[in-house]
């Protein structure tokens, strides 16, 4: 019985440290910059600034959680920028107009929801590629957004709680941050707790073959993409209510390219686009990466194009790193395979 | 015997309702005037779109046209301030542009990184080098009237943008329908594996594919430089969804192998005379990219439906 | 006659189990030289590397005396050597005329414009010759299988090879294609061109072949001309073992009915189908492809859709609608690709063992019960006795015999009524079969009822009860353990 508990606790350690050898070297990346930083800039370590960082990152990290659930069931959430700038903006339409922060928060809230199941369902029944479909919301989200403003910024009288949100603290954390440790601990107990995240998980690996053993396919898939935008709302809502009021992005269907960020982070972390892979805390982690890097850069100089394109360049450095990990087995595979068995369901 | 296909005539009836719809709405949409300036300004859409096309039959995407295009923008406005010929800006238009295709193609093919995130990555790495070129702002200053003919310039009475459009999609047509390459391209998309086993060199055909779509989106960035006479290094937002508009309703498919470049014309058309309606109606501009997605969802709604009716399949779909 | 292409010490090695072992071989010039054996025996792999479509681990190749390495299917077909693949090689959406002529088209001098009056005009001759009424600028998906089939023919007679290697060539085909085919056969014989052949109907080999070679599993047991065979010594050749090594006895305790089918049909893939199933029983279904075995299998499932009359379960009326339903009701369902269809790949034993069992078994409400996951899944292991390095293995690096085990295991975790199986031993060692076989014994044993539909004749000799025989969408036989042998499924199987 002893021997058998050992060899439980040693497989454990295995399947630990091999499914989250991407987060760790992330990790490690993290705080080796983190070490290295003094050296760059005296201003980097300092407490005012690192929880300026954290919030900052927050934003970001939420929405790149919500985007993990869509990549690892082989999909992609191209709107959701698109869909913090709406959120957004009925926010402070709304509560410059004299709703209430709660019956506020519940009406984006069911606007995230119904983009969300918009999406989903044209995925799901409408047999249409992920990125076509949200492409297509995204565009229809950002020219409502700018017919409704015009481009112009939206301000007015804005309830005090509702800027607390953006702004408090809860004891030395600010909100935003608390809420995305909670969104975080929600969204890894989900996915390493429940059969839900089981079914996610296996899903995004093989969808025939999930199917084929009592998933409901649809389903799962529908509620990934509700999930990633209601994500995306609530970092909307953090967003606006920083500043207490809403300021659309002028670039010609440009949103606020929170989805590259989030793709981004995600994939840092470990996501890849073919589905199966990946980590809540990756896309934690990998915001924090990109949360890091945004934020020492300035401090050393960088300005903020060449910063684009630095992250540019990570993520297609990450992308090679992911597939260079799984793609000597994949070929082995298709060798072994022989011929073309597709199969279509 | 054949049965009607819906999808197939899809952008024709599309183009047909909008005209009609036209010259009951406005008086002076059904003019040679107008129409001649639909063309006019739809050569650089033209130009992504046509590598769009290609793209999509090979079964890829290219996300990176939009900055692509800036990226030629503002180096061609900043040559052509200085007083730089316009055939030595044209070469360094069609360098950057082979060069960007390249580097998308050569990571698709060789690291295997998927068409979606290698071109997404692009599309971040040259938009911020536009915003580096230019320090933030748009370039101005007099440019020379030589540069800006290219597209302003008429011949026989004709502007020229209506050539370059008759001129590439004639060439685009000949290359895919009646050489070599162009079959190869058709064989890529509908069956990699297979084309694969009869030695048709995939990577090659890809790379090319995607070398292709760049030099056309940097073709269309040196032309919005002309047309606009400033380098703006926010020219290019979206463009990677409109040209995927226009082929979708031009009945290319999204998953490869199929798709013409008649039908890219017509989905052209149908885009651009939706524009002009939408403009000469007096309609928020704010509100295309509303009506592009409606008819792009449509559209690609109606094909998918065809498409699922057409297999006939066991099992059921899920 | 002279040796056209010779093999010399030819292996392969498929994740870890050698599917090719040492193999000689040489090939005259002008003769049909069949392949033979059972599935798994090696023939395919061994065609897949002369065409050049998989590298072998040692051995040479010799092509008219010169060591050849085809790095490509390219390479070998510019050597002259072209093939016909088991699996149709096309691309639907182009024309029958652009798919025979695809890699090779003409075109006018050096320029890159294709001649499409050349590449019409001599598909269509290709097409003539071969005795075929098609129009070469349709497009191949707009044809029937059979002639897509012969199309792909068409291509690969127009390379002028001096070797033609054909891979189950007559599978899809009806009676009068069969005979176009043949006659282009002798047309390439007279021409000195070498034929390899791979069939399983024994009828064609005795009639077309010069010469046969006997493979299994994976090594070379005999090479024989026309005169030293029959059918009884080739197939004992083929074989090479006695039935019972390979499937154990079950205790045999066949009790109540516990599948009852009552006139099924589904569309066009099969009608009135009526069968029932014991507790205790492996039950077989046979047929050639498109035959409504497999969819049968398939529909009982949910896989289909909801099809036409009805199917008891125990008495109770079985309500098909998807997987997800069907295994609520206490069905099992063993895909026939595991690849594609079972398994996933690229994620670890537990997360592939625990699946289909996850509501009932290894969870309280929404949340999992991790460490009995994990202690089933290792029992599980033991059982079936899986040779992994541990639970976090992916399921990628294991065998296909280890594959087909956890995905067997799946459906050990919970309780179950009824196991639909397909293909279940489909590329499996011998060893990791003779297992399986045992596990579905033990299943059968333990009160299960088992329905099997396999395409290894030997495998439902060996294993079932009783055998049913479907052919054209209809139940045509259920042939009980005795009646049942190659010739009487094959009969009922051929009745249109």
């Amino acid at each position: 019985m002893a021997l058998q508990k050992n060899t439980f606790i040693k497989d454990k350690l295995i399947l630990g440290i091999k499914e989250y050898m991407n987060e760790l070297s992330i990790a490690a990346l993290i705080v080796l910059i983190t070490c290295i930083s003094p050296l760059l800039s005296s201003v980097f370590l300092a407490g005012d600034n690192l929880l300026n960082l954290l919030r900052q990152t927050s934003y970001t990290a939420i929405a790149a959680m919500g985007m993990y659930f869509v990549i690892l069931i082989g999909g992609i959430d191209l709107s959701i920028g698109a869909t913090i700038q709406v959120v957004g903006m009925v926010s402070i339409m709304m509560l410059t107009s004299g709703y209430s922060t709660v019956t506020t928060i519940v009406c984006v809230v069911l606007i995230g929801l119904v983009i969300g199941l918009v999406n989903g369902v044209l995925v799901t029944f409408g047999k249409l590629q992920p990125f076509v479909v949200t492409l297509v919301t995204k565009s229809i989200m950002d020219g409502i957004v700018l017919v409704t403003t015009d481009g112009a910024s939206i301000s007015g009288k804005v309830p005090e709680s509702f800027v607390k949100i953006g702004t408090e603290y809860i004891g030395i954390f600010p909100v935003p941050v608390v809420i995305t440790m909670i969104v975080f601990g929600i969204t890894f107990i989900l996915m390493s707790r429940t059969t839900y995240g089981r079914r996610l998980f296996v899903t995004g690996s093989n969808k025939v073959a999930s199917y084929n053993s009592g998933t409901n396919v649809r389903l799962i898939q529908i509620s990934a993409y509700i999930l990633c935008a209601l994500l995306a709302t609530i970092s909307g809502v953090l967003t606006v209510a920083r500043i207490g009021a809403f300021q659309p992005s002028t670039t010609h269907g440009g949103a606020t390219g929170m989805e590259l960020n989030a793709i981004a982070a995600a994939v840092i972390g470990g996501a890849s686009l073919s589905g199966g892979k990946g980590s809540v805390i990756g896309a934690l982690f990998g915001a924090l990466l990109y949360g890091v890097l945004s934020n020492l850069f300035p401090l050393i100089g960088v300005n903020s194009y060449l910063q684009q394109l630095i992250q540019g360049v990570i993520i297609i450095v990450a992308v090679i790193a992911a597939g260079r990990n799984s793609s000597s087995s994949k070929i082995k595979l298709r060798k072994s395979n022989g011929g073309s068995h597709e199969y279509s369901t | 015997m054949k049965k009607f296909e819906l999808s197939k005539l899809l952008s024709i009836i599309m183009l047909v309702v909008l005209i009609l719809l036209g010259s009951q709405l406005s008086d002076s949409f059904l003019s040679v005037r107008n129409f001649s300036n639909i063309i006019q300004y739809s050569v650089e859409t033209a130009l992504i779109s046509i590598g769009m096309a290609l793209v999509l039959i090979i079964g890829g995407i290219d996300l990176s046209v939009g900055s692509v295009l800036a990226f030629s923008t503002v180096v061609s406005a900043k040559l052509a301030l200085a007083g730089v010929n316009t055939a030595v800006i044209l070469i360094v238009t069609i360098v950057i542009g082979f060069t960007v295709g390249a580097i998308n193609g050569l990571l698709i093919t060789k690291t295997k990184v998927e068409a979606f995130m290698a071109t997404l990555g692009t599309m971040m790495v040259m938009r911020a080098c536009t915003f580096l070129f230019t320090g933030g702002g748009p370039l101005t200053g007099s440019i020379k009237t030589s540069f800006q003919q290219i597209i302003k310039g008429k011949f026989l009475n004709v502007q020229y943008g209506i050539f370059y459009v008759i001129i590439m999609f004639v060439l685009a047509g000949i290359i895919l329908s009646r050489t070599r390459f162009g079959r190869h391209v058709y064989a890529v998309g509908g069956g990699e594996e297979t084309a694969k086993l009869f030695g048709v060199q995939v990577d090659k055909v890809k790379i090319a594919v995607y070398i292709i779509s760049g030099i056309l989106a940097a073709l269309a960035g040196m032309i919005i430089a002309a047309r606009i006479g400033i380098g703006e290094p926010r020219s290019g937002y979206g463009y990677e969804m409109i040209a995927i508009t226009v082929c979708v309703v031009g009945g290319v498919s999204m998953t490869g192998g199929k798709g013409t470049v008649t039908g890219t014309f017509i989905g052209l058309m149908v885009i651009s005379i939706i524009k002009n309606l939408m403009n000469l109606m007096n309609i928020d501009t704010n509100a295309q990219p509303i009506v592009n997605g409606i008819i792009i969802l449509i559209v690609a709604l109606i094909i998918s439906r065809e498409m699922l009716g057409k297999r006939k399949s066991l099992v059921k779909q899920i | 006659m002279n040796t056209v292409l010779e093999l010399k010490g030819i292996s392969k090695i498929f994740a870890g189990t050698p599917v090719l072992d040492n193999i000689d071989l040489a090939f005259k010039s002008g003769e049909l030289h069949a392949l033979v054996g059972e599935n798994g025996a090696g023939k395919s792999t061994l065609i897949k590397i002369i065409s050049g479509v998989y590298h072998q681990e040692a051995g040479k190749v010799y092509l008219n005396g010169k060591e050849v390495h085809f790095a490509t299917p390219n390479s070998a077909q510019k050597a002259g050597i072209s093939t016909l693949f088991q699996e149709i090689q096309e691309i639907p959406e182009m024309t029958v005329a652009e798919n025979v002529f695809l890699g090779r088209e003409p075109r006018y001098k050096n320029s890159p414009i294709v001649d499409t009056k050349q590449l019409k005009s001599e598909a269509e001759k290709l097409v003539k010759r071969l005795g075929l009424n098609i129009d070469v600028s349709t497009k191949m998906r707009e044809l029937p299988v059979s002639s897509r089939k012969m199309v792909e023919i068409a291509r690969a007679m127009n390379h002028q090879a001096s070797v033609v290697i054909m891979d189950e060539p007559t599978a899809n085909l009806n009676a009068e294609e069969m005979a176009a085919l043949f006659r282009m056969i002798d047309e390439l014989k007279k021409n000195r061109t070498t034929i390899i052949y791979i069939s399983h109907r024994m009828n064609e080999v005795f009639s077309l072949a010069d010469r046969v070679t006997v493979l299994r599993d994976g090594k070379l047991i005999a090479t024989l001309n026309n005169d030293q065979y029959d059918e009884k010594s080739l197939i004992a050749l083929m074989i090479g073992r006695e039935l019972t090594d390979l499937y154990p006895e079950r205790e045999h305790s066949i009790k109540e009915v516990v599948l009852e089918v009552k006139n099924l049909s589904l569309g066009e893939h099969f009608k009135n189908v009526s069968f029932d199933v014991h507790k205790g029983e492996v039950l077989g279904l046979a047929g050639l492809d498109a035959s409504g075995a497999n969819a049968v299998t398939k529909t009982i499932f949910g896989l289909c859709g909801k099809p036409e009359g009805k199917v008891f379960l125990n008495g109770a009326e079985l309500d098909i609608v998807n997987p997800s339903t069907s295994i609520k009701q206490g069905m099992a369902f063993l895909t026939e690709d595991r690849k594609t269809q079972g398994l996933f790949l690229n994620q670890n034993m537990v997360n592939n063992f625990t699946i289909s069992a996850l509501a009932k078994v290894f969870s309280n409400r929404a949340f999992m019960k991790k460490k009995k996951e994990r202690l089933e899944s290792n029992k599980m292991v033991d059982k079936l006795q899986i040779k992994t390095a541990g639970l976090h293995t992916r399921l990628s690096e294991l065998s296909g015999g280890n594959q087909q085990k956890v995905m067997l295991g799946r459906w050990m975790l919970d309780r179950y009524k009824v196991l639909i199986m397909e293909e279940p031993t489909r590329g499996v060692d011998v060893g990791a079969k003779s297992e399986i076989y045992y596990h579905i014994n033990k299943l059968a044993e333990a009160g299960l009822a088992v329905i099997m539909y396999s395409t290894e004749m030997p495998e439902l000799l060996g294993m079932c009860d009783r055998i049913l025989v479907f052919s054209g969408g209809e139940l045509k036989a259920a042939l009980s353990k005795e009646e049942a042998t190659q010739e009487s499924i094959m009969q009922h199987a051929l009745v249109r």
